[in-house]
């Protein structure tokens, strides 16, 4: 039997990123039309159900329109099972009643699919101790669980505590919560895993985005589906040894990340120039070079220490100072620095 | 270091002119206006070069005013010692610019050398050419204000402390004071801080807002879909009220087939009871058949009547309890009839819309508070920076200060003992290495030294100075006839004390007098 594994659409979500309003009304539209076509593969691929480990709305009192959208796909792929677990974005509203759509509470609900059971429970204050004790899973069966939280090694109201859950039988405890995938052992017997979310809503949310395919059989088996239009990449660019805000901007413009997706672009290293106003500078030339970008600046001035470190005068004594300090971040010391320098040098500030 | 010699090639009125420096004092006796101040500038050019001309300068520099009139190449060599190797310095200079300045040195062994560096005064002295100046250059300076300096001022104005801490503190000050003003201006402070936490609290505010309306969506969600709900359970009520009709008329429709029914059962009978007169057999055959069809007509009417009975009162239970819900959401909204209903509904819709429209702007409003806490969070970061870089070079000043503060007081003291300070009497320094003296048992200012106890104090301030703030070898010191304020009992004294100092470090001695040669 396949099954898919998927969670954190988000639907209805703002990007979190700064777009125009017609980049972020396209970027909303894309997230659905990753669901759709997320069910449009289960459908092509023969999926028998598609596991929904919470967190698909944004928010508690989703838009109509989203709700629509959502439980409308749901219901066209009739042939496939849904099972709607919710997290802690998508709580207040009640699904609408649908023959293929199955869902959960604040107790464990369990439904036998015959070699398979597929199990879950939303966690709350006031089951979130008690949940792990009354979960009680055949041994002869291939058991699915489905929970959305965060990984813990205490077990609290959004925390899961997988320590807790290992002997209870279960071969794959699908997770929800967490943006990215990760996979990891449970007990000798099986394993939990994030399928993280479809699509990178910001650049927080880095790399491929995409949903688990899951395979039961003799052994249960799992692959990592890459699927979103676009990913949220991170550059750094160290611009020790550039001489000019238009060099830098030259190589930032030559960085290799694909124009449909959105950059991250962290300026760092010693500048040998004036930075002020950089990260704007950058930020407005290249805005349109990818689908979004952020710029950051993170470079230190480069600043040649050694002749004040041997001079008699005031410089000196203030580097030396500086310098002597114990158990400082050397950035701050950098940036210390050259602002001292500068004014004592009576440059503009 | 050391002067060795020196040779003009051009400079100012001096021209293919050789000075030999005679160890450690070198007496210059020559007349006003003989160029004595051209020597001294000629030094100074040779270890620091000469600033280039601005066209805009309301006075001439050094280059413009020592430049050949006869033209020729403007500059000439230096010989020093230094770190017990000897170099030889060339300079010359253009007429307007550094940069076309040119400048070789040489070592012992007659090989270019950049031992020097680029700058051979700082190289040498490890200060810049202001403090050179200010040291190393003594002349007749008496005035008030110099002995009034403090220790700020007078490292001040060797570029060495203060004077540029001063400034740059403030400068510092200026731009904290436009991230948050120090005070407050009609009860608020002004600031890009305060501005941007301003900001914070109206999108605080403004979400907080837009999220009731995002719980009254979600309320008038609730009601739409339960108003829909009535709407569709009227719709059910009215279907489930025609099936009950429908359920009773096929009693009524199906009657003509009961009654043939009937009406076959009843003449069999009837049949079968008057052939009973003519043939027994037939009669009762025919009763049988009668009786028959009636026990089936009465059985198929009263399990039929019964089945409908049971599937009515189904009916009529669940249009009761269908229409006991839809009266009790009704009455939850104070609504009786369906014009009402259709009202409310219109108006839930209407308000639906409206909420929508606010509520979609809530994740951008939750994107610019992030962004807005962001920009906070580096402002006042950008703010503890200079905090920081304030405290670290008052805390440079003061340690510069305390630094030279003890070496300096007893360097004073004893150039004050060697020129022989027992005739001024009870001079002294305060924590600032201003100058005092004792007189009466009270502590008096300076000003009332006379002219010339002030030239030997500030002469020994200057000495002390000089000893102090270079870290290496002493430089040598030009003195530009120091003692002309001094009488002939005190001149005395302080060419003695000439002559002792110059075991300390190299003298170059100007003088236009005969009677202050050494």
């Amino acid at each position: 039997m396949k099954i898919i594994h998927c969670a954190d659409l988000h639907l209805g979500s703002s990007m979190q990123t700064r777009l125009s309003s017609e980049k972020a009304a396209l970027r909303r539209e894309e997230i659905c039309r990753a669901f759709e076509d997320t069910v449009a593969f289960a459908r092509r691929e023969g999926v028998q159900a598609v596991l929904l480990c919470g967190d698909i709305f944004d928010s508690d009192c989703p838009l109509l329109r989203d709700r629509q959208f959502f439980f409308g796909v749901i219901e066209q792929a009739k042939e496939i099972l849904f099972f709607y677990l919710k997290g802690n974005h998508d709580r207040a509203l009640p699904p609408p009643a649908l023959p293929n759509l199955k869902t959960f509470s604040a107790e464990w609900t369990t439904y036998d699919l015959g070699e398979i059971t597929v199990s879950g429970i939303e966690l709350c204050a006031q089951n979130a101790l008690s949940l792990y004790s009354s979960l009680t899973l055949p041994s002869n069966k291939r058991n699915i669980v489905m929970m959305h939280g965060q990984v813990a090694e205490v077990a609290g109201e959004n925390t899961i505590a997988p320590r807790f859950l290992a002997g209870k039988n279960i071969d794959y405890l699908a997770l929800g919560h967490i943006h990215f995938y990760d996979e990891k052992p449970l007990d000798g017997r099986g394993r939990y895993a994030y399928s993280g979310c479809l699509e990178g809503r910001g650049f927080d949310e880095l790399g491929d985005k995409g949903f688990v395919l899951i395979e039961t059989g003799a052994e249960i088996k799992t692959v990592f589906v890459p699927r979103s239009y676009r990913a949220a990449r991170l550059v750094k660019l160290d611009i020790s040894g550039l001489k000019s805000v238009a060099e830098t901007i030259d190589r930032a413009a030559r960085i290799g990340v694909a124009q449909k997706d959105m950059l991250r672009l962290v300026l760092c290293g010693e500048a040998a120039f004036d930075t002020e106003g950089l990260e704007n500078i950058v930020y407005e030339t290249l805005k349109e070079n990818w689908f979004a970008l952020s710029v950051k600046d993170e470079t230190c001035p480069a600043l040649d220490l050694a002749k004040y470190r041997v001079q008699v005068g005031v410089e000196g004594e203030f580097v030396r100072l500086v310098e002597s300090v114990p158990n400082a971040d050397e950035s701050r010391k950098k940036r210390i620095l050259a602002l001292g320098l500068k004014a004592l040098s009576g440059e503009k500030l | 270091m050391k002067l060795l010699e020196c040779t003009i090639e051009n400079y100012g009125k001096w021209h293919k002119t050789r000075f030999v420096f005679n160890g450690s004092l070198t007496c210059v006796c020559l007349q006003n206006g003989e160029g004595k101040s051209t020597l001294a500038s000629f030094l100074k050019a040779m270890l620091y070069g000469l600033e280039s001309e601005r066209d805009n300068a309301t006075e001439k520099g050094e280059r413009s005013l020592y430049y050949p009139f006869s033209g020729g190449a403007f500059g000439g060599t230096l010989t020093v010692e230094w770190r017990g190797e000897r170099y030889l310095i060339e300079r010359f200079f253009d007429k307007k610019s550094k940069k076309k300045d040119t400048l070789c040195v040489y070592d012992g062994a007659n090989r270019q050398t950049n031992a020097l560096g680029e700058c051979v005064g700082e190289t040498l002295f490890g200060l810049p050419v202001e403090a050179f100046e200010r040291t190393a250059f003594i002349g007749a300076e008496h005035t008030d204000i110099s002995l009034r300096y403090g220790i700020g001022e007078r490292l001040g104005r060797l570029n060495l402390s203060s004077g540029t801490v001063e400034e740059a503190v403030a400068a510092l000050k200026a731009k904290r004071q436009e991230l948050r003003s120090d005070r407050r201006l009609l009860g608020k402070y002004t600031g890009k801080i305060p501005q941007t936490e301003e900001k914070l609290v109206a999108l605080q505010q403004e979400i907080f807002a837009i999220e009731q309306d995002e719980k009254r969506l979600g309320e008038a969600y609730r009601t739409e879909a339960e108003l829909c709900a009535v709407e569709r359970g009227q719709s059910e009520i009215v279907r489930t009220q025609a099936r009950l009709q429908e359920r009773n008329a096929p009693i009524k429709r199906g009657g003509r087939w009961r009654s043939l029914v009937w009406a076959v059962a009843f003449t069999l009978l009837l049949i079968g009871a008057a052939s009973c007169f003519f043939e027994v057999v037939l009669g009762v055959g025919l009763l049988a058949a009668g009786a028959l069809t009636l026990l089936a007509a009465l059985f198929f009417a009263i399990g039929k009547r019964e089945g409908n009975a049971q599937r009515s009162a189904e009916l009529a239970r669940e249009l009761d309890e269908k229409t006991a819900e839809n009266a009790g959401v009704l009455s939850r909204y104070g609504v009786s009839t369906w014009e009402e209903v259709r009202s409310l509904l219109s108006d839930m819709r209407r308000l639906v819309s409206e909420l929508e429209s606010r509520v979609v702007s809530l994740p951008q409003k939750r994107q610019e508070l992030s962004e807005t806490e962001a920009e906070l969070f580096r402002l006042k970061e950008e703010a503890e920076i200079i905090d920081a870089t304030i405290a670290a070079l008052l805390e440079a000043a003061r340690r510069l200060n305390g630094k030279y503060l003890q070496p300096m007081t007893e360097s004073f003291l004893r150039y004050l003992s060697l020129l022989g300070a027992d005739f001024i009497g009870g001079v002294a320094l305060d924590g600032d290495l201003k100058v005092y003296f004792e007189s009466g048992g009270a502590r008096r200012s300076s000003e009332h030294l006379s002219d010339g106890q002030k030239s030997v104090v500030e002469l020994c301030m200057r000495l002390a100075l000089l000893e102090n703030t270079y870290g290496g070898e002493l430089p040598f010191c030009i003195l530009d006839d120091p003692f002309l304020y001094l009488d002939e009992r005190n001149l005395a004294f302080a060419k003695n004390a000439l002559l002792v100092l110059k075991d300390k470090l190299q003298i170059v001695y100007f003088c236009c007098h005969e009677s202050r040669k050494l």
